[in-house]
């Protein structure tokens, strides 16, 4: 495997995707998602989609096991990512969240410099040292296209970039740890139409290396971008699906409402 | 009377008003209100004037006396009384002998509130870290509320048991093992009073008064780092050590700036504990366990002795002592305010280097 940095483009190996069996999560006893059971193909982009409260993001977040730091979450079912149940016993927390990326809803660079930003965590996870830290920052801000605008501020505070270059920062400071799955939590919601086409171009790119899970709200966006669909109700799955399928002719009549816009 | 003359009928001339009414349509309620918040918003204004002011003429005669005096000399002696003869310095008379420098209080001042400041700051920040990060929930709540009781002790009695208790305590067992230190620090060899009266027990005393106004300040700015934050230091598997450290700390480290020094405020004006405590000497501390005075120690400990002096000068001199207390005083408020004010902003300091 290699170490330094997210230099995507030449890692061989191929993702296994990930498997989420029977997976309840409640919250002080009232269930957000229930039985949840399906498959994350590896190298494919897949969509989250259902209505407000359907719990997209509860299932999004138990993948790297976000609900372990808030008081009244009880998890219970399997989380299988790259043949590890991130349940199980004598799981390294902090590895799975270094295998398993999330992307959050608004930007949220750290109060350090932007360099700072993208080469603290490879560096607390040993991913690189004093001397190739520099590299692993250049590449993951390449990577994202963010080297030019920032290249000569990077001892500068990411709070003077705009909303869209602090998002697409959070993206290469979550690309530096080579992450196996990367997990996006409504990504897009707050920024402008430029920086979404490029987020969501480069999520294509990401997906031929890693497998990519999106949250959206946004239909159109969905069927933009995704390979799969998951769509969610009431905490349970509706339809799993390809994207081409869901939005052309979906099984479920509940899949047609909300595609049509009847429901949502 | 004024406030509560009648509005006489008829409508209000010209269009309706919006924002601050004019006085033509307030109804008597609105009137009493306007008098009795504007007697209230004046007063703590006019007060601070007034006790500015009143210092202000009271130290002038001492500020000719002495000169640079002042701030030169560790002798404060009122003089001798029954001499009869007066020592006349700038055209002023006053005992003879007298001479105010302030030299003693002011290194006691600045030397035990920054040895307490210096022992507070890592202690609370420490505390309130393990409190919101380590401690679980349920404990959370009663252990601060413990932090802010101490808050309400009343001074005098954290004096009495300092020197009753702590004092004699750290005498026995806790200086002889600090003399240790003194082949490399000099000023910790010794010796110190029976009693543990001196300049370390009244800093040591101070820090546990100041530790609440650091706590209280950061609990308040730790709980205000969005959620957010934390959770993407989380997300990339950094452990809760690092979070603190990525996240948590730039966040907060300006307001541990400002609280220390609102808390540098209270221990440069602490005034009962530290006299019962420090040993009332009339000189520089000879180390760091000596017996010493500060300037608010010093004012109460000496303002009976001034108020025998026949030609006034003593109360002077002490009045002098005084504003130049309020006056250092009111600044590290008003720097620390400064900074807090400065930090409810977005502006986020940036560290250096990874």
């Amino acid at each position: 495997m290699q170490l330094a940095g997210a230099n995507v483009a030449t890692k061989e190996e191929v993702s296994a995707g990930v498997t989420v069996e029977g997976l309840t999560v409640k919250f002080r006893g009232t269930p957000l998602i229930e039985g949840i059971s399906t498959f994350f193909e590896p190298n494919k982009v897949t969509a989250i989609v259902g209505p407000t409260g359907c719990g997209k993001t509860t299932l999004l977040r138990s993948i790297n096991r976000m609900h372990d730091h808030v008081t009244g979450m009880q998890v219970s079912g399997s989380v299988v990512v790259e043949g590890v149940n991130v349940y199980g016993p004598d799981v390294n927390v902090r590895e799975v969240r270094r295998r398993v990326g999330m992307l959050f809803q608004r930007p949220n660079p750290f109060p350090r410099s932007i360099a700072e930003n993208v080469g603290l965590a490879p560096r607390a996870h040993g991913l690189a040292n004093r001397s190739t830290v520099r590299e692993v920052v250049r590449e993951n801000l390449e990577m994202v296209g963010l080297w030019d605008a920032v290249s000569n501020r990077l001892h500068g505070s990411p709070f003077g970039l705009s909303g869209g270059q602090q998002q697409l920062l959070c993206l290469a400071r979550t690309l530096a740890l080579s992450p196996d799955v990367i997990l996006l939590d409504e990504p897009t919601s707050a920024l402008d139409p430029d920086t979404t086409d490029h987020i969501e171009s480069l999520m294509k790119t990401l997906s031929e290396h890693m497998t990519v899970l999106i949250v959206t709200h946004n239909l159109a966006q969905a069927s933009r971008i995704s390979d799969n669909v998951l769509f969610l109700m009431k905490g349970g799955v509706v339809e799993a699906t390809s994207a081409r399928t869901f939005f052309h002719d979906p099984a479920d009549e509940r899949s047609r409402a909300y595609v049509s816009g009847r429901i949502g | 009377m004024i406030l509560v003359r009648r509005r006489t009928g008829g409508l209000p001339a010209g269009p309706a008003r919006v924002g601050r009414a004019s006085s033509a349509d307030l109804s008597r309620g609105d009137r009493i209100l306007r008098w009795v918040s504007g007697i209230a918003a004046t007063v703590p204004f006019a007060g601070l004037a007034v006790i500015v002011v009143i210092m202000v003429i009271w130290a002038i005669p001492a500020v000719i006396y002495s000169g640079t005096t002042f701030f030169t000399s560790t002798k404060f002696f009122i003089g001798n009384l029954y001499a009869p003869t007066l020592t006349v310095s700038n055209g002023i008379s006053a005992p003879h002998g007298a001479i105010y420098g302030a030299l003693t209080f002011i290194i006691g001042t600045l030397s035990s509130s920054l040895i307490a400041l210096a022992l507070a700051v890592p202690i609370s920040v420490g505390g309130v870290l393990m409190l919101s990060e380590w401690i679980p929930r349920r404990l959370e709540g009663p252990l601060s509320t413990f932090l802010e009781l101490l808050a309400g002790i009343p001074s005098v009695v954290f004096g009495f048991w300092g020197l009753t208790v702590l004092g004699p305590l750290l005498a026995q067992h806790v200086f002889p093992t600090l003399a240790r230190l003194g082949v490399v620090l000099p000023f910790l060899k010794g010796p110190w009073a029976f009693n543990g009266q001196g300049l370390l027990t009244a800093s040591l005393v101070l820090t546990l008064m100041i530790i609440p106004i650091i706590a209280s300040t950061t609990r308040e700015l730790v709980k205000r780092v969005p959620v957010l934050a934390r959770e993407g230091a989380l997300a990339l598997g950094m452990t809760r050590y690092e979070m603190v450290r990525v996240v948590i700390i730039p966040y907060v480290r300006t307001g541990i700036i400002a609280s220390a020094l609102l808390g540098w405020g209270r221990a440069l004006g602490e005034t009962i504990a530290v006299l019962l405590i420090i040993g009332m000497a009339n000189n520089p501390p000879a180390n760091a366990y000596g017996t010493t005075s500060t300037l608010a120690s010093g004012i109460a400990n000496q303002l009976d002795a001034a108020l025998s002096d026949f030609t006034g000068m003593a109360v002077r001199a002490i009045a002098e002592l005084g504003l130049f207390l309020l006056v250092i005083s009111l600044l590290t408020n008003l720097a620390g305010r400064l900074v807090i004010s400065r930090v409810s902003g977005d502006a986020l300091p940036v560290g250096r280097g990874i």
